[in-house]
């Protein structure tokens, strides 16, 4: 069996091969147990087993745990379930994971149990994992996992605490707490979860708390996403000195990738956008900055920028741009936004928004059915209906406050894919000029587009998850993809045998041009790094667009991009004059009625999810 | 399977309240109700298995009865055999487990005590097994009835409980 990463960080204290948790063990209603239990702590993090795409979730599945099913690049589809509704920022259906990269952390169930139920599927058919029949109830390619975790692979070892660094250390069995003040009955600020990594501000000795039978007064105030609180020290670890670490370099301190990243950001070994790409970052994930360098220049929110950080996640050390990450300091102390959430459908009529995560709070506002604000952290607080606990620190026009969990979607109804997905519907075109119809005999306009797209419907369609993966990695519309795949190369039918146009110039199906780039994936006009690196290229083009004509309606810019996309930016001046000089002078009118057809038609459903 | 479950032995066993206290080790009885949960308890140990916990918590709003005036669902922990010393005990558990009919009958004889409880579940200790009872109408307890875990189930309503 291929050797996967184990989907915890640490083994199991407790077996999954006995005492109820094994695969096949017996449950209620005659069934059987279809997956391994490993137990671990709440809020424990659950790790991607090998790169893939979520296929669907969060979604209830047993008492108040939740699933997320994972269709990974190695063919086994996975559902990680029994985890919290709460995911990291990004993943959600179409998103990319990478192996060992966090996607959900273990929920705590009524009974006060925690872990995660682990299924394991071949992938060998279609359809949803759960069926009516069979004493599994589940799909026919359901498989044992034992074998598999039994030889899966620890992720590397957390990395050791720089100083003024700590975690929670071994002996905390759910989440640290952080309270108001150094003292057990202290109100909870907010709670860390096991592996994350805080800033120490300073030690204190504060009210007396018991420990293995022993009476301790020692407390230590960290700091973690903008907010402070103090912990016991008891259940903290500390980075220790540089003399104790061998003269390591003292690190510029852990920093947050940040909501300007939008899927994934790059860890590169060199401080330029050309070099390798070691480990892709998720938003949120918290990495030890090690120094700030000067790198390439780039562009972020209409400006050059040559700040770079060289950093370190888990075992890779590399450079991002310094845009895109946020140190944990004083002075940058806004908390990190992780996600957003919508009231949920067993709200009948309003939600309460309190001061604090209680249910005596005073209410701060009310919210309505389907509203939607931003979750600013998950919190721990007062136990409510359903034996829950969780509460959700938000922030909506009316401010800030706490809401039960348990009414709250996130991550689902109205967050799109992407700010594009929406828009490219919108987009104005008048389709294919003259010039580019008469390469098919066909009159001009958007019926001679679509009838090019038509004719390359068959070959888009052997293509779709290539284009589903690099749209999810940048943000870009599946269906937009496939259009420009359409208009550069009619989906590889006018390339030679070896994937060049006929100028010698462009590569692949999406003709990124030799002279401008460095060919990746050359080794097929197809291939996946191809693919994304004429994505990456589109989707540099809608930032430079964005940031040459901050005014411009999104539609505009979306189409801008793509006339950049053949002619460069500095072609796009004008909203009616954009095609002006692309090829055929209607590069993205013809294109952009090409993906529309594609977004709308019955044979591909999944551009439009 | 590790265990073959006893399930036979245990139809044949009458359900007692004999004044058998808990085993030691236990936490402190949820305070509604406490006296019917006591008997609940003391029942259980009488066929050998413990129950380290028990946990009172409201049913939420939108799967509660219509017309029941009460709302508080009972969990009862049912031992675990992780530890050597505690083999013997969980192996009665997991034989409780396996008893349909004595869950319902320990069910109905809490819900005759006890008016406050509407729902009640047994769960092996560390694991997601749960059997879960409902007060019924015109019988004291009702099984729930299971639905199948998957992305277009939903929540469960009165009744009704997922089962994985």
């Amino acid at each position: 069996m291929t050797n996967l990463l184990f989907p915890l960080r640490k083994r199991p204290a407790y077996s999954y091969k006995d005492e109820g948790r094994e695969f096949s063990a017996f449950r209620t209603g005659s069934r059987l147990h279809a997956g391994c239990d490993l137990l671990a702590p709440e809020g424990t993090e659950v790790l991607a087993i090998d790169d893939g795409t979520v296929i669907q979730g969060p979604y209830l599945f047993f008492d108040v745990v939740y699933a997320l099913e994972v269709q990974h690049d190695c063919g086994f589809v996975v559902r990680y379930t029994e985890i919290q509704q709460s995911l990291p920022r990004g993943i959600s259906p179409g998103a990319r994971v990478s192996r060992g990269q966090v996607i959900g952390y273990v929920g705590l169930m009524t009974s006060g149990s925690s872990m995660l139920h682990f299924e394991m599927y071949k992938g060998t058919v279609n359809g949803e994992l759960t069926t009516g029949s069979g004493p599994f109830r589940r799909r026919s390619d359901l498989m044992n996992p034992t074998s598999f975790l039994d030889t899966a692979s620890l992720v590397a070892p957390p990395r050791p605490l720089q100083p003024g660094e700590a975690r929670a250390n071994e002996h905390v069995s759910s989440v640290l707490n952080l309270r108001s003040k150094p003292a057990i009955d202290a109100s909870i600020v907010t709670a860390i979860s096991p592996g994350t990594v805080a800033k120490l501000v300073r030690s204190v000795t504060g009210g007396s708390y018991t420990a293995e039978g022993t009476s301790r007064s020692d407390w230590l105030e960290l700091q973690t996403s903008g907010q402070a609180g103090f912990a016991a020290g008891y259940y903290v670890e500390v980075g220790k000195g540089r003399d104790q670490q061998g003269g390591q370099t003292d690190p510029l301190g852990t920093g947050r990738v940040n909501n300007h990243v939008t899927s994934t950001l790059n860890l590169r070994s060199e401080a330029n956008s050309r070099s390798i790409v070691l480990a892709s970052l998720s938003p949120g994930m918290t990495v030890s900055v090690m120094a700030k360098v000067a790198g390439e220049a780039y562009l972020a929110a209409g400006a050059s920028r040559t700040d770079w950080y060289q950093l370190q996640s888990g075992n890779d050390k590399g450079f991002v741009a310094g845009f895109y990450v946020d140190l944990d300091s004083p002075e940058s102390s806004q908390p990190t936004i992780k996600a957003r959430g919508t009231v949920n459908s067993a709200v009948s009529s309003s939600l309460n928004v309190r001061e604090r995560p209680e249910l005596q709070a005073p209410i701060l506002f009310t919210l309505s059915p389907a509203e939607s604000f931003e979750i600013l952290e998950s919190v721990k607080g007062e136990l409510y209906a359903g034996g829950r606990n969780d509460w959700q620190h938000i922030r909506h026009q009316d401010g800030t406050g706490y809401a039960a969990g348990f009414y709250i979607s996130i991550n689902q109804h109205d967050t799109p894919k992407s700010r594009w997905d929406a828009v490219l519907a919108n987009v104005p075109t008048m389709g294919a000029s003259a010039a580019t119809a008469s390469q098919d005999g066909l009159a001009p306009g958007i019926a001679a587009s679509e009838a090019m797209a038509e004719s390359d419907l068959q070959r888009i369609k052997l293509l779709t998850n290539r284009f589903l993966t690099a749209a999810a990695r940048f943000g870009i519309p599946a269906a937009l993809l496939a259009g420009e795949a359409s208009r550069e190369s009619r989906v590889t039918n006018v390339l030679d045998e070896h994937g060049w146009s006929s100028d010698g110039n462009g590569f692949g199906i999406l003709q990124v041009d030799k002279n401008f780039h460095t060919i990746l994936g050359s080794e097929s006009p197809i291939s996946q790094a191809h693919i994304e690196q004429a994505t990456g290229i589109l989707a540099a083009d809608i930032d430079a667009v964005e940031a040459a004509h901050p005014d411009w309606d999104d539609v505009y810019i979306l189409k801008g991009a793509v006339a950049a996309y053949n002619a460069g930016v500095s072609n796009v001046k004008t909203i009616n004059g954009m095609d002006i000089g692309t090829t055929g002078d209607d590069y993205s009118s013809d294109v952009i009625a090409r993906a529309r057809y594609y977004l709308r038609h019955a044979d591909l459903p999944m551009f439009r999810l | 399977m590790n265990s073959v479950p006893c399930v036979l032995s245990l139809l044949l066993l009458s359900v007692t309240f004999a004044a058998v206290p808990p085993p030691s080790g236990s936490e402190p009885l949820p305070s509604l109700c406490s006296q019917g949960i006591q008997r609940l308890v003391t029942a259980i140990a009488s066929t050998g298995a413990n129950t380290p916990r028990q946990r009172i918590i409201p049913i939420p709003a939108g799967v509660r009865h219509p017309f029941l005036p009460h709302n508080s669902a009972l969990i009862v922990i049912l031992g675990g055999g992780d530890a050597p010393a505690s083999r013997a005990r969980a192996r009665r558990s997991l034989d409780l487990m396996h008893s349909p009919q004595l869950q319902l009958r320990l069910a109905s004889k809490l819900f005759q005590d006890c008016e406050e409880i509407v729902k009640l579940s047994f769960v092996l200790e560390r694991t997601d097994w749960s059997a879960s009872f409902f007060r019924g109408n015109g019988v004291p307890a009702i099984p729930a009835r299971c639905l199948d875990p998957g992305p277009n189930t939903g929540k469960p309503a009165w009744g009704e409980e997922i089962c994985i």
